[in-house]
């Protein structure tokens, strides 16, 4: 009897802990996305290791935007204010300003609270020097930057337990419509670029080139070790998905993950036209649909929203899924502003110019 | 998940490559315990370990971070860890997460052998 008892206390202690890690780490992380000129962004998480209602993981995103592009309440949404584009030297000197907005998704291997308290760590090391960039004139936010010198802290750490952490950061900077990205590891990222008169929209999946936060050390050798930057004229009506391995597992009917992608790319190329946060919805709980009837039996966006929930519930989606999950989706949402191309600013950078499939 | 050790059974060298040859999914259930046993293979230097995962259907994060310990364990020791029998399936996620710039991958236990470039006698 004391033994069952005992037993009782036990649960009851790790239900409260489990609540305890929850709340702090949600606690941590963005309250909401920020209101950032031009932009429509929205995110969700939710973790496969769960007690009750309450769950921790190891998938991280994270915002960090400027106070030069943060809109105000008093701000037209889809426009930049005079404020906004004001002489902002950095724009002449190099593609990533102090200013750009940058955000961070994030996977630590593994689940639960070991990888909870990781993702905790790895998230306060990229925000630190984030910040730190973004006080350095002479780099700015430089998402391959800060990769390699979040490597450079959390290397040591993660080797001595045998973890390591993926992330995919990027800097978009709503002047000159310039997105800066650098995938070390990450699942690869969805670019939905926007019909434009007669050239047609289609996507495409942004690979990593760089190994993972702790796998290689500084002394390896910088071209094996560093994911590059990548540049996008991101401009309005286009679309980024940065989502966690854990989103695409369910899609993956074929035990192939190329199949797993290309049926990825179809959905969303379907679904770019909702706001952000009806297509995080729409990802998250129908992410184990391969077969999905969802978009031509619904043309509204309510519609959507409320057939993505209705399916979570059918689906017993209450149930935690089987592995951590993150989605970030941001849009261009700007009215057009007529920037010129950042290739004329910056003759010297590769900036991406997909070719229509 | 069974996994099973031997040394190779090449005349001179086959006391110095230890092959381990995983089978079913390597993934959080079964880490530990192939953890473990990369430990005990790469104790001594200089360690020159194979992971064979012909057998392999599936990987997960857990089961890479776990080969990405053993392959540092291994050039600790003075040696390396390889991999070799790699099916589609795995090997994209070798290549999606870009670990295949951290192994060196054969498609044979041969050629993994071979690539220690050790003489029989």
């Amino acid at each position: 009897m004391s033994n069952l008892h005992t037993q009782d206390q036990v649960v009851t202690s790790l239900h409260k802990e489990i609540e305890l890690a929850h709340r702090v780490q949600h606690g941590l992380l963005p309250q909401a996305p920020p209101n950032v000129a031009g932009l429509d962004i929205g995110a969700a998480l939710q973790s496969a290791y769960r007690v009750g209602e309450y769950g921790v993981g190891g998938d991280f995103y994270d915002f960090l935007p400027s106070r030069r592009y943060m809109l105000t309440s008093n701000d037209h949404a889809n426009s930049l204010t005079g404020d906004m584009l004001e002489d902002n030297p950095s724009l002449n000197s190099r593609p990533v300003t102090n200013d750009a907005f940058t955000f961070i998704v994030g996977d630590i291997c593994g689940k639960g609270l070991a990888a909870s308290i990781l993702m905790s760590m790895t998230r306060i090391v990229l925000r630190m020097v984030t910040l730190e960039l973004r006080e350095n004139t002479s780099t700015g936010v430089d998402p391959a930057i800060i990769i390699d010198h979040a490597n450079s802290i959390l290397y040591d750490e993660f080797s001595n337990i045998g973890v390591f952490a993926t992330v995919f950061v990027g800097s978009y900077d709503p002047v000159t419509q310039l997105l800066v990205y650098a995938n070390a590891g990450h699942s690869p990222a969805i670019y939905i670029q926007a019909q434009r008169g007669e050239t047609c929209g289609y996507s495409r999946l942004l690979t990593a080139d760089g190994t993972p936060l702790g796998v290689l050390p500084v002394s390896e050798n910088a071209s094996r070790r560093h994911p590059k930057n990548h540049y996008l004229h991101f401009r309005s009506g286009d679309v980024l998905l940065i989502g966690t391995d854990g989103l695409l597992g369910g899609l993956d009917q074929s035990g192939s993950s190329s199949a797993g992608y290309d049926q990825l790319l179809k959905r969303v190329e379907t679904i770019a036209d909702y706001p952000a946060h009806s297509i995080v919805e729409y990802m998250i709980n129908r992410s184990d649909q391969p077969n999905d009837d969802i978009i031509s039996d619904h043309h509204n966006n309510q519609e959507l929203v409320e057939s993505s929930k209705l399916n979570r519930d059918q689906m017993g989606h209450s149930n935690p899924p089987k592995d951590d999950q993150a989605l970030v989706v941001i849009k261009n949402t700007s009215e057009l502003l007529q920037s010129p191309h950042p290739a004329q600013k910056f003759p010297n950078l590769d900036i991406r110019a997909f070719q229509n499939k | 998940m069974d996994y099973l050790t031997s040394n190779t059974v090449t005349g001179g060298v086959s006391d110095q490559i230890k092959i381990v040859a995983l089978s079913g999914s390597f993934d959080r259930s079964n880490a530990d315990s192939i953890r473990q046993k990369l430990i005990q293979v790469t104790a001594k230097p200089p360690a020159l370990v194979i992971v064979n995962l012909s057998r392999v259907d599936f990987i997960d994060s857990t089961g890479l971070a776990t080969l990405v310990y053993g392959v540092k364990q291994a050039r600790l020791m003075k040696g390396d860890l390889r991999l070799c029998g790699l099916k589609s399936s795995t090997r994209i996620i070798f290549e999606l997460t870009r670990m295949d710039k951290v192994f060196e991958i054969f498609l044979t236990e041969q050629d993994a052998i071979h690539s220690f470039g050790l003489t029989e006698n």
